[in-house]
Formats: structure tokens, sequence, C-alpha cells
């Protein structure tokens, strides 16, 4: 491999560091009990952390009382019913996208630091130029009817940041922070500027002295007020304006204070509090009294998590520098992820409440057991507005995320019909492969495939792709299946179970007579690596793993 | 039983004595402290142990504990965090020690990425393995890692 020069630098400045600690001198030690705990803990984590994935289930609520004043936290529990997270914005150095009922569109390649959608046709962005996400400082645009602009800023101003964007009274508006000075306490000011975003018009509701201190946040309420994080003088308050007037303040301060996030009647400022958590205060939004304060203890580290939005009252939104964003439950503490660009940050698509078209529904998923290959299990469907009354098809596919790009395997898993309210409960059966082109596309645990839920009554709606990851079966545990005869013209073996990966065949064929091809029953894998097959009969039968067939 | 044990042990020391030193001073690059680098490094053995007669590929199995259990000790030791890490011995060269403070500045990933690709001579998709993140992920952490060393250190 060829280096280039700051690799190389890189390289040698590491080895010649590390050449410097001293030679170990220790025994290795056996392992203490408290270790092993750990061991056994972090495991746990692992799987936890491995459920994220969108069908694969969340965790349950575990309440712990902290023990100071009253304070709540959330760890993450054991698995429950999954939700997939749709409506939102992503924003990334990959750019903008929207994604609203499992489609995504992409609005612009221009690295994004934050981006908010309006409804489904705009969107308004602050241009990254650094492509570093976060930080951004580039010119704020606006997405509309597939077209980009510029949003004008004061020609004065020596720093321009987007905070927000909301509808107010059915017109679509985004809020500003124009810095002005620098030279010297008296010239530093900001401004927030409200403009209106179909006709461009600019209006300043708060002029605020800025030196040495700033707004860090805002959010713009529905009545037109404002919310906002001030910095001044090591200290941090929340906030609220009405026009220019100033409602009240409180100071809010957590160990790192790192955003404030608002959405209907819940305000909460966000930070890490002393243990490393990511803690919320609630805050009243008539009288700016702390009512609450919550330690969530998620499973990806708070510390990782940069929560800016909320997806509604109990889920919010967060980046994770280094890696896909998450939605985070507050009442359970579990979190799902959203397949994207690293770093990339989520907002929720703001819906106007005024008009009579009803906000995009999310569609969820809930598996009836785990999503081990090979077993017969229900997938309960809502959130299919777009396909009412029709009948589904549900494949698992393999190709790019969310209706992005094409697939290149599929396997068929199971059909049904969508009732009136959206919803259907579909009985699916999990191959071992996919069908490629020419050959078998292993199904794995890990791997990252589509949900893809498509109507076979009418080809012109819509097909959605959702995350979907299968799991890996757990020896001793008992899992439906379907125990079926292969095909003889295939050389295939009487009778197999395709379960967890691989082909299983029975010890004796004499348990399955003949003329009836296929036999429901339960089947687990042992401790010695061969497996129990209970048909419905209850008549039990070893099987053991063989080769493939096919032809 | 008891052979199983001894062989566990055996195998374990066999492990101890090729591995412990890369550990260490993967640990050391990681968390910038010598003395928690050598605890790290035993928390891992001691991890391994148990389990070491399932694990496909201990190595790696070490590699990736050293890494988890670098980013909790971070995660728990924040204070200690925002001050800059020492090189032990006499001070570094100026070129070198810009390298180390720059390092120590990147976000944990990114720095992790970092060292298991040019100390440890991981390819990517062991990185990635190691960090419990997809192979283009720990490309974008390398990506992102250099590109910083690039723009903030001197030519």
């Amino acid at each position: 491999m060829t280096m280039s020069p700051i690799e190389t630098r890189l390289t040698e400045a590491l080895h010649e560091i590390a050449e410097r600690l001293p030679e170990p001198t220790s025994e290795i030690q056996a392992p203490r009990p408290a270790s092993i705990e750990r061991r056994r803990r972090t495991g746990r984590l692992a799987l936890v952390a491995a459920a994220l994935v969108v069908v694969a289930g969340l965790a349950t609520a575990v309440l712990v009382d902290d023990g100071d004043g009253g304070d709540r936290v959330v760890t993450s529990g054991d698995v429950g019913p999954a939700t997939v997270v749709d409506p939102v914005v992503l924003s990334s150095a990959a750019g903008v996208s929207m994604i609203v009922n499992g489609h995504e569109q992409r609005i612009t390649t221009e690295p994004a630091g934050l981006a908010f959608g309006l409804g489904e046709d705009l969107a308004v962005f602050q241009s990254d130029p650094d492509g570093y996400g976060a930080a951004a400082s580039g010119p704020v645009r606006m997405w509309s009817a597939g077209e980009l602009r510029t949003l004008p800023s004061d020609e004065g101003a020596i720093d321009v940041g987007l905070l927000d964007a909301e509808w107010i009274d059915g017109e679509p508006y985004a809020l500003l922070r124009e810095r002005f000075g620098g030279v010297s306490p008296d010239d530093t000011f900001e401004a927030l500027i409200r403009i209106e975003l179909r006709t461009g018009a600019r209006e300043q509701l708060v002029r605020t002295p800025a030196w040495e201190s700033g707004m860090q946040s805002a959010r713009l309420l529905p009545d037109g007020d404002i919310i906002g994080l001030m910095s001044g003088e090591a200290h941090l308050f929340a906030v609220r304006w009405s026009g220019a007037q100033q409602s009240w303040s409180t100071e809010v301060g957590i160990d790192t204070t790192l955003d404030f996030a608002s959405l209907g009647d819940v305000h909460a400022v966000l930070g890490l509090d002393d243990n490393d958590r990511l803690g919320l205060r609630t805050i009243d939004a008539e009288t700016g009294e702390v009512t609450a304060t919550t330690s969530l203890d998620p499973s990806v580290p708070a510390p990782d998590l940069r929560c800016r939005d909320w997806l509604d009252d109990a889920t919010l939104l967060c980046a994770v520098p280094d890696g896909d964003p998450v939605a985070l439950s507050t009442t359970s503490g579990a979190v799902r992820t959203l397949p994207s660009t690293a770093g990339a940050i989520p907002t929720r698509v703001r819906v106007d409440d005024a008009t009579t078209e009803p906000p995009p529904t999310a569609i969820t998923v809930s598996p009836s057991a785990p999503l081990v290959r090979g077993t017969n299990l229900t997938l309960a469907l809502t959130g299919l507005d777009a396909l009412r009354g029709q009948d589904i098809t549900l494949q698992v596919t393999r190709g790019e995320p969310l209706g992005t790009g094409p697939r290149y395997a599929y396997a068929f898993i199971g059909d049904g019909r969508v009732d009136g309210d959206g919803a259907a409960v579909v009985d699916v059966s999990l191959p071992n492969h996919l069908s490629g082109e020419d050959d078998q596309i292993p199904l794995e645990p890990g791997g990252e495939y589509n949900l893809e839920i498509g109507s076979s009554t009418d080809p012109s709606s819509p097909t959605f792709r959702l995350p979907f990851e299968p799991d890996a079966a757990t020896p001793g545990t008992d899992y439906p299946v379907t125990a079926r005869r292969g095909s003889p013209e295939c050389g295939a073996p009487p009778l197999e179970v395709d379960f967890d990966g691989s082909v299983w065949v029975p010890d004796s064929q004499e348990p399955f007579p003949a003329g009836t091809e296929t036999f429901d029953g339960t089947f687990r894998i042992e401790a010695d690596g061969t497996a129990t097959f209970v048909d419905m009969r209850g008549v039990t039968t070893t099987f053991r793993t063989a080769t493939g067939w096919a032809c | 039983m008891e052979v199983q044990a001894l062989d566990r042990r055996s195998l374990v020391e066999s492990l101890f004595r090729e591995h412990r030193s890369r550990l260490a001073r993967v640990a050391f690059l990681l968390t910038g402290s010598p003395e928690i680098a050598d605890e790290l490094a035993q928390e891992a053995f001691v991890r391994l142990w148990p389990v070491v007669d399932e694990v496909r590929d201990p190595a790696a199995y070490l590699t990736t504990t050293v890494v988890n259990l670098a980013r909790g000790h971070l995660r728990r030791s924040a204070v200690e965090r925002r001050h800059q890490p020492s090189a032990p011995g006499p001070a570094l060269p100026p070129e070198v020690d810009e390298i180390w403070r720059q390092l120590h500045v990147l976000p944990e990933r990114q720095r992790a990425a970092l060292v298991l690709r040019y100390y440890a001579d991981l390819d990517v998709a062991a990185i990635a393995d190691a960090l419990g993140c997809r192979v283009g992920t720990a490309k974008s952490l390398l990506h992102r890692g250099i590109e910083h060393l690039r723009k903030v250190v001197a030519p």
C-alpha cells in the first residue's frame, strides 16, 4: 500500500510513542468472578445493540430511582415491538435527504450541517463547505419544488446559523441567527431572524448582546414565540421570547448542555449529566420552570449522542458522530438506527397542522417471534395507508436501502391483505437464502437486508423497503418450523428442514409417512449440535445438518 | 475437567506471551496512560480466559476487547480526557508530539481506527470488526481522521 506523507508520519509517530511504553512485567491473573459477570453484561448489551435494526425489536422500560431528588433513570431492557423512524430529514457530508413512508428523496448532494423539512415538498438547510456536518457555516439554502436557492442574509452579518423551521398559521418559516460586530462588547450582538419561506420576507424578532455569549440553539413555536438556549458569563439560560419581549428566563445548566428540543407541549434541555448519561430537563413553556429531570442510559453511549429534535413526544432524534443516527425512546431508553451516512443529523419533518392533509403515518412492523431463518411467524404491519384494501406481498431483498436503488437478491416470505385502517397481519416463513441472478445469496444475521412490501393488486401503488436483519437461533429454544419433502428430481433428501442457515435431515424417515408433503412442528438445536424436531403429533425425531440440495 | 482447565491456562498463557505487549501498546495509544494500558490489556486476557475454547480468532477478540475497554475508560474519565496525555520517557520530538496531541483531539472512534490501522496494521475489515461497525463506517473514520491530521499538522 502506498502511504501519503501524513500517513507515513502518523505510522512512524505511533510506533515511536508506543515503543516508549516499558515492557510489561506482570503475570496473567486468573479471571475474577466480577470480570466474568461484566463480560456477561457486555454480551447482553451487545445483544441489545444487535437488536437495534428496526424490525428486530426494541427495549422496554426499566425505570430506576436514582435516589437524587426524584430523578429518573431510564436504561434499556428486554425486547418488545418495533416502529419505523419516519418521517425525517437527514443531513450529512453526503447531502440532504427526506424519508417519508419509507421512501427516501434526495434533496441535494451539497454537504449540510442541519436541515428541516416542512411537509414533503419544502426543506431548508445550512450548507457545509467543509463537509463535516455539525459545525456548518455555509449559506442557508431552501429546497422548494425541486429547486434550490440561497436565503438572503444581512450583508453586515459575520456569521449566520440556521436554528429551526416551523409552520405558523399555515405558512412555513425558518429561524436564523445572525451575528454582528465581533470587535468589542459594544458592537457585538446577535439577531434572531424569522423568514417566511414562500415570500422571503425577513423579520427581526430578537436582538441580544453577544460578546462572549450567544444563542446556542432556539426553536420556533407554532404560535410564533421562540424558546432558546443562551449562554452568558459561564451560565446557560433557557429563554422564551414573545416577539421582542422576554417572557421568562431560567438557568438550566447540565454538566455539558448540548441542545434544546421542542415539540408540541414538550420542551427539554438536553445534555450530559455528571454520570455521563443523557440528561433531560423538561421545561414548562408557560413559566420556564423545570418540571422533570430524567437521565437516559441507552445502549449507545450518551457522550456519542447529539440529540436535536423530537420525532414524537417520547422519541428523540440523535446524530452519532461516527455512526448511523438513532431514534431514542425517552420512556424506555431503547434506540433504533436509521441507516444513513455516518454522522448524519436527523430531524423531524414538520407537518402543517392547519392543513387538512393528514400527517404521514409511520409504518410499524412487529414480529411475533425472533426473525430466525426457517421459522414460521407473523408480522403485524400498521401504517400502510397507501395500500389500504390491497393484497400485498412481502419479500426480503438485498440491495440499496429505503428504495434508493436496485435490489439484487430477493425471497418471497408471505402475502396478505391490508385492511381499511392500513394494517395487516401476514404469516411469513423466513428462508435460509435469497435468490440472486445466478446463485443463492446468503441471508445472515448481521447482514443488511430490506423487507419489501408491495401491492399485488395495483402495480402503480408504492412499494416500501424497510431495514431487515435476521436473528441467529438460540440453542435450546423451540422454534415453529415446517419440515418439507425435497424435490426428488433434484436428488434432494426425502425430508428436510431449512433452519438457521443450514439444511437439516432426520436420522430416520420412519416418523414421516409417505403421501404427506409437509410436517409442522417445533425445532430446537441441542448442545451437541444435533436438533430435535417435534411434530404436531408429538413425535420426536433427531435431525442433523446436511449438504444443501439444489438443481 | 482438570486437564481441560490446564489446557485452557496454557493456551491463554501462550496468547499472553504473544500478544500482551502489542495490546498494552494499543491501549496506551488509545488512552494515553501507561498504567491504564497495562490494566486494560490484563483485563482483556481475563475476559478471554473463560471463553478461549469458543473464540475463533483470539487475537481479534483481544484487540476488540481492548478497544472497547479503552472506550469505556475514556467515557468514565471525561474530566481526565480534557487534559492532553503525555508520553512516558523523555520529551517527544516536536513533530511526533504534534501528531500525539492531535491524535487525542480526535473523537475516540476516529483515534481508535487510526491506531488500529497505522500501529496495529489491521485491514479495514478487521478494524470494522474491532469497532463493531460496518466496513464503510471504518473507512469513513480513517478518512476523516487522516483528513483532520492533514489539515492541522504542519507539513
